[in-house]
């Protein structure tokens, strides 16, 4: 029997590293709680962690072979065949930006479904939205803008320092 | 003993888990009473057994929602009904991926257990629980998909193994996903379960035959009319690594009969350092029958027969392969 068990550690490990980093630079950037900051991040990591493996389970009977035996060597063997190194790349560059729109998409979802108070509306946006002069497009979409620059921030230093232990797991 | 349990499960009130608990006890002793029929009466069995599971769930639930077990200071109700539930909804699935269903399917059906109460409350009708309360949901709902994600994959790379034995014969150890239990390398590894099948298969269309009919076969086999590699992997179990082996050989045709090198050609390359094959080499002669003296055969049964002697396989040799002769595959 092979067990999966590593993975579950080094996804958890992962997960609990960028929830950490998420759920501080929501705090920093957005008028939430610490509560409700740990919360979203949370909420929004595990979407895109459980999105990513549906999509992997969807792509893989698909794969080309070759694609296919690479990936099982990385898994089982963990090597890269020759040439991988682009792929690889490429891949994240994807991940990177599939992972962003997943976590906005959901927090927006969170947001209108569960909490419909922004986290990050503050009384002073409230009225200026109120008063017909401000009452442009860009005002209006101001909070849900700044939302989605605090996720972009925190999901690149989240990603910078996963990438950082995947490449440090191997030593 | 007996008289515990008899006192443990007699109901203190009518309405309550033990009632359910007996209910499908009872329901139970029925099915195998139904199943012990001469014949069996089937209709009445599945009634009765889906009757026993049933009450059982229900009083599992219930049992658990009035005294819950915790372990490590979480309730375990949930899963044992999660579990019972899954073989309960999942057991007319074909054999082959029913075990993988009930397991992968459990922690949602957990998760459903867990979250269900919520939306009662103690009342008769659903209702929308409170954004706090659905915010713990979401987040207990989310992670128990997670941990059946993870179950999937654990059985996806247990296929993978099983789609390319050749990984067994690699360091497995270096791998940071997945860890092994109770797994040793396979006796003959599968470079050898090819070649062996590819002597086999030359055998039965060559040995005993009359010359002209090996003649027939050889031209066939250089003249592709014989598929050697694709024959020769209908015949195995059919596995995805088979894909990554290529099947060929080389004839040389010598005085008294042929001489045919069976290569079989690993082609899978990360998976291995580097590319290897391995070779068997087999002698095709005639077999010269001594005339029976008492026999009245006519000529033609006498012709000779062709006998076919093979080598030990190779070992794992990499670099060019020695092609010599006319080539097939």
């Amino acid at each position: 029997m092979v067990f999966p068990l590593p993975t579950i550690l080094l996804q958890t490990f992962i997960l609990t590293i960028s929830v950490a980093i998420e759920s501080s630079v929501f705090y920093a950037r957005c008028q939430v709680s610490r509560k409700t900051s740990v919360e979203y991040a949370l909420s929004i990591n595990l979407i895109s962690t459980c999105v990513g493996w549906i999509f992997f389970f969807y792509i893989e009977p698909f794969l080309s072979p070759t694609l296919k035996i690479k990936l099982i060597t990385y898994v089982f063997l963990n090597q890269l065949g020759e040439g991988s190194l682009s792929l690889i790349f490429g891949i994240g560059f994807v991940l990177f930006w599939a992972n962003f729109a997943i976590k906005l998409i959901s927090l927006n979802l969170f947001n209108k479904i569960i909490d419909s108070a922004y986290p990050l509306k503050t009384e002073a946006e409230v009225d200026l939205e109120e008063d017909a002069r401000y009452y442009t497009r860009k005002i209006k979409k101001a909070p849900e803008r700044r939302q989605a620059m605090a996720v972009l921030w925190g999901h690149s230093y989240s990603h910078s320092v996963i990438l950082l232990v995947l490449w440090l797991k191997d030593f | 003993m007996l008289k515990y349990w008899i006192d443990r499960l007699r109901p203190p009130r009518p309405f309550c888990w033990e009632t359910l608990i007996l209910l499908s006890i009872f329901s139970g002793l029925l099915s195998v009473f139904s199943w012990l029929l001469v014949p069996p009466a089937l209709n009445a069995y599945h009634f009765t057994h889906t009757g026993f599971l049933i009450f059982f769930v229900l009083g599992t639930a219930w049992w658990q929602w009035e005294r819950p077990i915790t372990v490590l200071g979480i309730k375990i109700g949930p899963w044992i009904v999660g579990l019972l539930l899954s073989i309960l909804l999942l057991d007319d699935l074909p054999e082959n991926w029913r075990h993988q269903g009930m397991i992968v399917t459990w922690p949602l059906l957990t998760a459903s257990v867990r979250s269900v109460p919520k939306f009662f409350r103690g009342q008769l009708l659903p209702s929308w629980p409170p954004i706090s309360m659905l915010k713990e949901l979401t987040v207990m709902f989310l992670f128990h998909v997670l941990i059946s994600l993870w179950l999937q994959f654990g059985f996806l790379l247990n296929q993978w193994m099983i789609n390319y034995p050749s990984l067994l014969t690699e360091d497995l150890t270096r791998s940071s996903f997945a860890i092994y239990r109770g797994i040793e390398a396979p006796e003959i590894p599968q470079g050898n379960i090819l070649i062996n099948e590819m002597e086999a298969f030359l055998r039965e269309q060559i040995e005993g035959q009359q010359l002209p009919r090996v003649d027939q076969v050889i031209s066939g086999l250089l003249e592709n009319r014989i598929e050697m590699d694709k024959t020769v992997k209908k015949r195995l179990p059919n596995i995805e690594e088979n894909q990554w082996w290529e099947l060929r050989g080389t004839v040389i045709q010598r005085q008294a009969g042929y001489g045919i090198t069976l290569f079989a050609i690993w082609t899978g390359l990360p998976l291995t350092g580097e590319e290897y094959y391995l070779e068997k080499s087999c002698e095709i002669s005639r077999t010269f029958r001594q005339p029976e003296p008492a026999s009245s055969r006519p000529p033609a049964e006498a012709l000779d027969r062709a006998q076919m002697e093979c080598g030990p396989t190779s070992d794992r040799k990499s670099g060019p392969i020695p092609l010599l002769g006319q080539g097939f595959d």
